[in-house]
């Protein structure tokens, strides 16, 4: 039985809600769900994964698995094609200019790592690098690191007591001698989004590029590269109903002019060294490639490769009109039912937002999830490797709702009445 | 032996935690964290050679942890440094081979409530932090 709300939505356009054949049919595209009594509500995490990846996965190792660009026989062929297909797939995904834009990680941790071990040699004490202290563990200790082994300064850009950025500093870090901005899109904690593009062109007047982490956009909203023009981009496959272990690197196009104090592709310095990356090999030295290849050493993960083709595929397939629009029904409607529970204290967040944290005033972030997970309720507990941020916001640690397109108003009926059996466990 | 996570032993222990904000003048401190949901404990050791003549702990913490250290507090009192190390090696030694076949490890009947951990490996660093924060008090004393 629904809960009884009156969800107040603020669609744009107005829409009329979706209607439950439709939810229904965007839910039946997971069968792990209609496989499981689980009530999967940590989508931020990780995505379940649609028939349309699972199939294509299947068949393609099915119907003859190669080495991309190492063979001339037909497998070979076949998955350099794919893997080609992939890039331009994604370059138009997220409306980069070129295909040759796009390197292929194995995940948004490895992009940011990347491109950090890039910028050490050519980083000094004169430099800087500016983060924010609203992110991800990923993208921010690699900088750590960076800065720790180049004496270069680490600033950071706070935040208010609302979660977010407070800006009114920004332009002095640029003026640092700053190397590099790096900045999360959408927070993996409270779900308060950016304005990236704004950043990017403050950045950019300061001559700095900039770094954004879009793991918690890419599977939620329309990722306009050359709208935001940003100098990098990254995610990962699994967040956006892709298979694990393959991720994206946007760097923009050596054609663009390049920034100073440092300049965006043709430096960069490949992570991994192996096979697939060279146009000469000597006993004592290589010769790198000169385009994206050059970072993908080693044979390329395939199966990431298909399950990205087909996860852009399954989004470009039901569209981001409706995609947001159910994600920002069910979101109105976990709001909803969460201020209406007096025991808990909800962080800051914005309407519509897919991902949505808590703190339960009696009962530990732990215990709360683990008493969910006994009812099947799947949600995320703890620091969500941000404790800068939490700490920043007055917590060690909480619970975190987050919402995929086959999340429905039933998932958040069985987690409320789990939340009451925590109340229960725990009255004293 | 029961499996439930929460059982009430585990409740009671969490509700009134034995030791907990206990005020005495101790002779050892050591601070344990779990970097995987930042539970905080500090606990505090008044020893007599190498006798605990009395316990205690301050936390922010789980009811799991919460309860560990509870029981931690109960059964080491009294207790010396060699029979408290016995007891934190025999908890973590039946956590590391309880999905083994050649589970060997036995506990003291006492953490038995702490057992049903084992079916929940992300609570197992939470029911083992307050005896490995105990292990590092107790390598601090005995290497002075």
């Amino acid at each position: 039985m629904l809960l009884s709300c009156d969800l107040k939505l603020s669609i744009s356009g107005g829409c009329a809600t979706l209607n439950n054949s439709l939810k229904h049919s965007l839910r039946e595209n997971f069968p792990a769900l209609h496989n499981s009594a689980t009530a999967y509500l940590d989508s931020a995490s990780t995505c379940q994964v649609p028939s349309i990846v699972i199939n294509a996965i299947s068949t393609y190792l099915a119907t003859g698995h190669g080495n991309a660009q190492r063979g001339m026989y037909q497998f070979s062929e076949n998955a350099s094609n794919l893997h080609q297909q992939c890039r331009n797939k994604v370059a138009e995904f997220i409306n980069a200019p070129l295909s040759s834009d796009i390197i292929f990680t194995k995940s948004t941790t490895e992009s940011i790592n990347l491109i950090a071990h890039s910028l050490r040699q050519r980083l000094t004490q004169a430099h800087s690098i500016l983060v924010t202290a609203m992110e991800h563990h990923a993208n921010l200790l690699p900088w750590q690191r960076l800065c720790q082994q180049t004496g270069a300064r680490l600033n950071v850009l706070p935040v208010d007591d609302s979660g977010e950025l407070d800006t009114s500093n920004l332009t002095t870090y640029l003026n640092d001698n700053c190397a590099l901005f790096a900045v999360t899109h959408i927070s993996n904690v409270t779900g308060l989004v950016n304005d990236i593009h704004q950043l990017c062109k403050t950045g950019h007047q300061y001559n700095v590029p900039v770094l954004v982490d879009g793991a918690q956009a890419i599977g939620h909203r329309q990722v306009d590269i050359s709208q935001i023009d940003c100098d990098y981009y990254v995610f990962s496959g699994h967040k956006m109903y892709g298979p694990t272990g393959i991720g994206v690197l946007y760097c923009k196009s050596l054609e663009n002019e390049p920034l100073e104090p440092l300049e965006p592709l043709e430096p960069l310095e490949p992570l991994l060294l192996g096979g697939g990356i060279v146009n000469k090999v000597t006993l004592d030295n290589y010769q790198l490639k000169t385009d994206v290849e050059k970072f993908e050493a080693g044979s390329a993960n395939m199966l990431g490769i298909v399950g990205l083709i087909a996860a852009i595929e399954f989004i470009d397939s039901i569209g981001w009109p409706v995609l947001k629009q159910h994600e920002q029904e069910v979101s109105g409607y976990l709001l909803c039912a969460l201020s209406s529970i007096d025991d808990i204290t909800i962080l800051p967040t914005e309407e519509g937002s897919p991902v949505l944290s808590f703190v339960h005033k009696q009962v530990h972030s732990h215990d709360v999830a683990s008493i969910l997970a006994l009812k099947n309720i799947a949600v995320r507990a703890g620091h969500h490797c941000a404790q800068p941020y939490l700490k920043a916001m007055g917590f060690k640690h909480s619970l975190r709702v987050s919402l995929g397109c086959y999340s429905s108003f039933e998932d958040i009926d069985s987690f409320v009445a789990g939340l009451n059996k925590v109340s229960r466990t725990f009255t004293y | 032996m029961a499996q439930q996570l929460y059982q009430q032993l585990i409740i009671d222990h969490n509700r009134a935690p034995i030791g907990k904000d206990k005020a005495f003048s101790f002779s050892h401190a050591m601070e344990g964290e779990n970097p995987s949901c930042g539970d905080e404990l500090n606990l505090y050791l008044k020893l007599n050679q190498q006798q605990i003549e009395n316990i205690g702990f301050n936390s922010d913490a789980c009811a799991i942890c919460t309860a560990s250290a509870s029981l931690l507090c109960e059964q080491l009192n009294g207790k010396n440094l060699e029979q408290a190390s016995a007891m934190a090696d025999s908890l973590r030694m039946y956590f590391l081979q309880v999905n083994s076949q050649q589970k060997t490890a036995e506990i003291n009947n006492a953490l038995a409530p702490l057992t049903a951990v084992s079916k929940y490996p992300s609570r197992v660093n939470c029911a083992l932090l307050p005896w490995s924060t105990l292990d590092q008090l107790i390598k601090g004393a005995t290497a002075r």
